[in-house]
């Protein structure tokens, strides 16, 4: 089977999605967010979606740089969910699965061997200004990415930005530098987007739900449904507000000058709740939150240092704590919920192992310094937990406390420090920060075996063939990789009554991976 | 002499007009040398800003990149940004422009620092205005009450009070009026601001009601106080027992006499409250989501945006030496002693 690895299931869902039958649409919408999650507040999307209304959502942690730019600097969360509308991409994952279903693509076929993919758009899609989307645009869209070195760039190595062949008007073939099996995964990232060809970011014209209509970096985007979208869109209008305060976004909503919002604080749902007429919506997930040990500094280049650190960290403790219960343990592996995760790998907290570990390597009163900033909700918090968890085992941490800028300064350098990742298919994650080439590899993890393995696996076309591979390379990542991966995040997000449409999401972006197309009002 | 005059001579020496100075000297009035050292303290207030902002780790391009910031990426974007080019040099170049009224671009975004600036400013003007133009009479008539009914239950029940909004933090404040006429008990007026960003807050008074509230709260206690105890003074001068003792009606006394001479202290308070509310408010802004001054300010430093830090900073330094310059001469008008010397 050379095509698309899709489950029935998911395949029906995603040819609906393309189909556009509105009822049924949203009764799948309704079916996939209940049917695997233990959240009661699943059953959100029932109803009959109608059209009409403005939604105003507030988003945290934009500012001054923000961009509308489709394929770069796409950093803050609003970032995130303007490009998810403005811009449509080839694939789109299913929030449950996680699997890419097609999206502005209609089908991805690979040969025999993985090394020519054929990518072939769906008939009679349009850009916001009027324009149809052709092979020629998803060219210039490729290689684009490419020019402007946009974060996919990096997650799509086999792609060849001069390997690209227009066979008709909406099918592209890409003749590959190397065979994969997830050709498609990189084309449901955000970043992706597909822009018309002299694409000019001043001007971001895309295919996606909704239409710019004003941007203000930091302060507002105003958007309005673009009529000619190829899916369902039920708003008229969708507005985010930049907020640099929580508190201040939650007093929004509660006054009703927005009328959703995204990942609560976890000292903040309680008030919310208590209002009354809110809705919340848990997503359990696989984005990650760890701690990063670069495993060529001192005195982490000692792989039973690393396994001591893993090891005395009490990982319950530290959601209670950090994110007030918000999360679920994490063993130091990527993405619970991906196809390719092995659940056998698991690790407890385990002082006296720990302390024998430091033992043995020397490092009895081991002292390191742990930088950290609020890059994301809670990470503070994590590591004055681990501060005191360490104290445990002998182990001093001493905390260098940044603001975002001067971290990121250092992201990279720091021996010993932290990150975040959403809930991505295993290769796409190992591609993203455990090989030499990948731009978050900040533990500079670069194992020859490892390595092998990934190049293999990312080329097997079979996928129980696959899955062996990717749990190699997990157990190599937990037998001697740097992350210390303590939870898998739990998303929180609040609409007011009466917004309807949203489902759990355990990608980990907050309501359901900004995706307003299914929201509708009543 | 009374407390309020002799704190009135003091800050009269700190300005020092040239009372007993050459005739020669005199030619130049005291304020246009104070214009000129208001001038020189933002040349080196900018020299101090540029410096501080050398000194802070990271830089724009690292914040726009983020943790995408490969050393590849870092050099592209430094070397549009005009990074990489020595210290002084931008420095320099930047001042070049500014006295020529090129305020320059933003470095993370394609904007001018003017068009970020001038709408915050507005935005802050107003706020700022609606505050002490309800606080100032606001004060100055509790202030009276309390001063002119020493230690009865009035000005306890004034002092007490202002004392309680005195010790209460400015968010405290602020978040307490949300909960009562946003969010909770009432929902009348709205809990943050948001209108689009290129209409004023002058256009959308509704977003201006509970900010300009909280911080009517937060500097009436300032003022009531001084009013207080500078009108106690005054009643209790020579000058007013002398006007009592003449006959003339109490009324006339503390209107004509005591009120307008207690007036002095609080003109510089006011000139203080002022420059305090041009760049103090971040965190009124930050509960309210206030687009204004300080905010901006925040935002261009976490952004590491230097042509931005330097115009808000320039601009707020300005505004307390002009605030402060328009004080000294309304108390030169207020206090006949003191009109015409060294003019």
């Amino acid at each position: 089977m050379s095509k698309t690895p899709l489950d029935r299931r998911s395949f029906l869902l995603g040819s609906l999605a393309v189909g556009g039958s509105v009822a049924l649409l949203s009764a799948c919408g309704t079916t996939g967010g209940s049917a695997g999650s233990a959240s009661p507040s699943a059953t959100i999307a029932a109803g009959t979606p109608k059209r009409g209304g403005l939604l105003r959502v507030g988003l945290g942690g934009g500012g001054p740089m923000e961009t509308a730019d489709a394929h770069v600097g796409i950093l803050a969360n609003t970032d995130l969910a303007r490009s998810l509308n403005l811009y449509a991409t080839l694939f789109k994952r299913d929030p449950e699965t996680l699997a890419p279903l097609p999206s502005l693509a209609e089908s991805a076929e690979s040969d025999a061997t993985g090394s020519t993919w054929t990518v072939r758009l769906i008939d009679g899609a349009e850009f916001h200004n009027g324009k149809s989307i052709t092979a020629e645009d998803l060219i210039f869209t490729v290689q684009r990415i490419f020019e402007q070195k946009g974060a996919v760039a990096e997650l799509m190595p086999w792609v060849d930005p001069a390997g690209m062949k227009a066979l008709d008007a909406r099918t592209v073939q890409f003749n590959l530098k190397s065979p994969t099996a997830i050709f498609t995964e990189p084309f449901a990232m955000i970043a992706s987007g597909i822009v018309p060809i002299g694409y000019d970011p001043a001007n971001p014209i895309g295919s996606g739900p909704f239409e710019l209509k004003s941007f203000t970096p930091g302060e507002l985007t105003s958007m309005k449904r673009f009529e000619n979208y190829f899916g369902d869109v039920w708003l008229d209008e969708l507005d985010f507000v930049s907020f640099n305060d929580d508190s201040s976004r939650i007093n929004a909503l509660l006054a009703g000058q927005i009328q959703a919002t995204e990942a609560l604080p976890p000292g903040q749902i309680a008030a919310v709740q208590a209002d009354g007429k809110m809705q919340i919506i848990e997503s359990l997930s696989g984005a990650t939150r760890f701690f990063a040990m670069a495993v060529d500094e001192e005195p982490f280049t000692d792989v039973r240092v690393r396994q001591a650190m893993r090891l005395l960290v009490d990982r319950q403790q530290m959601i209670d704590q950090a994110l007030a219960g918000y999360g679920e343990v994490a063993n130091d592996t990527f993405n619970k919920y991906a196809a390719m995760y092995d659940s056998s790998l698991v690790r407890e907290q385990n002082i006296e192992e720990a302390k024998s570990l430091l033992k043995s390597a020397g490092k009895s009163d081991l002292t390191v310094e742990l930088a950290t900033a609020p890059y994301i909700a809670g990470t503070v918090e994590a590591s004055q937990v681990l501060v005191q968890q360490a104290k445990e085992a002998g182990v001093t941490v001493n905390l260098k406390k940044m603001d975002l800028p001067a971290y990121f300064e250092g992201y990279g350098k720091w021996p010993f420090s932290g990150d975040f990742f959403n809930g991505n298919e295993y290769f796409i994650q190992a591609g993203l920060n455990q090989l030499p080439t990948s731009t978050y590899n900040i533990t500079h993890f670069n194992d020859d075996e490892y390595n092998t393995l990934y190049k293999q696996g990312v080329a097997e076309l079979d996928e129980a063939k696959r899955k062996d591979i990717a749990a190699q390379m997990q157990k190599i990542e937990f037998d001697r990789g740097g992350n210390l991966i303590w939870t898998y995040a739990k998303v929180v997000d609040a609409v007011a009554e009466g917004v309807n449409g949203f489902v759990p999401d355990k990608y980990g972006l907050p309501l359901t991976s900004y995706d307003f197309a299914r929201a509708w009002m009543s | 002499m009374t407390s309020a005059e002799s704190g009135l001579s003091e800050r009269m020496d700190s300005i020092s007009i040239p009372v007993e100075g050459s005739p020669r000297r005199r030619v130049v009035p005291w304020w246009v040398r104070r214009i000129g050292g208001g001038i020189l303290t933002l040349f080196a207030v900018s020299i101090l800003i540029f410096l501080a902002t050398q000194v802070l780790p990271g830089d724009a391009a690292k914040s726009i990149l983020g943790r995408d910031a490969t050393p590849e990426k870092l050099e592209i974007l430094r070397a549009e940004l005009g990074l990489n080019r020595p210290a002084l040099e931008q420095y320099l170049d930047w001042s070049r422009n500014f006295v020529t009224g090129d305020f320059g671009m933003s470095l993370v975004n394609d904007r001018s620092v003017e068009e970020l600036l001038v709408p915050r400013a507005m935005n802050t003007i107003a706020l700022a205005l609606c505050a002490i133009l309800i606080a100032l009479p606001l004060s100055i008539l509790l202030g009276s009450i309390s001063a002119i009914r020493r230690d009865g239950p009035l000005d306890q029940g004034i002092s007490v009070t202002s004392l309680t909004f005195n010790a209460l933090p400015e968010f405290v404040i602020g978040l307490g009026l949300v909960v009562i006429f946003a969010t909770g008990v009432m929902k009348i007026f709205p809990a943050v601001s948001i209108f689009p960003p290129e209409e004023s807050a002058f256009s959308n008074p509704m977003a201006l009601v509970l900010p300009a509230l909280s911080l009517v709260l937060a500097i009436s206690p300032y003022i009531i106080r001084l009013v207080r105890a500078s009108l106690i003074d005054a009643l209790d001068s020579e000058y007013v027992l002398t006007a009592r003792l003449r006959g003339i009606p109490e009324r006339r006394i503390l209107v004509n006499h005591a009120l307008r001479n207690s007036m002095v202290p609080v003109v510089h308070g006011t000139a203080l409250i002022l420059a305090y509310l041009a760049g103090g408010i971040v965190v009124i802004e930050y509960v309210f989501r206030f687009p204004g001054l300080g905010g901006l300010l925040l935002e261009a430093v976490s952004a590491r945006d230097l042509p931005l830090i330097q115009a808000t900073a320039l601009f707020l330094a300005a505004v307390y030496v002009v605030v402060n310059l328009l004080a000294d001469l309304l108390v030169v008008r207020l206090t006949p002693r003191l009109r015409g010397v060294g003019a």
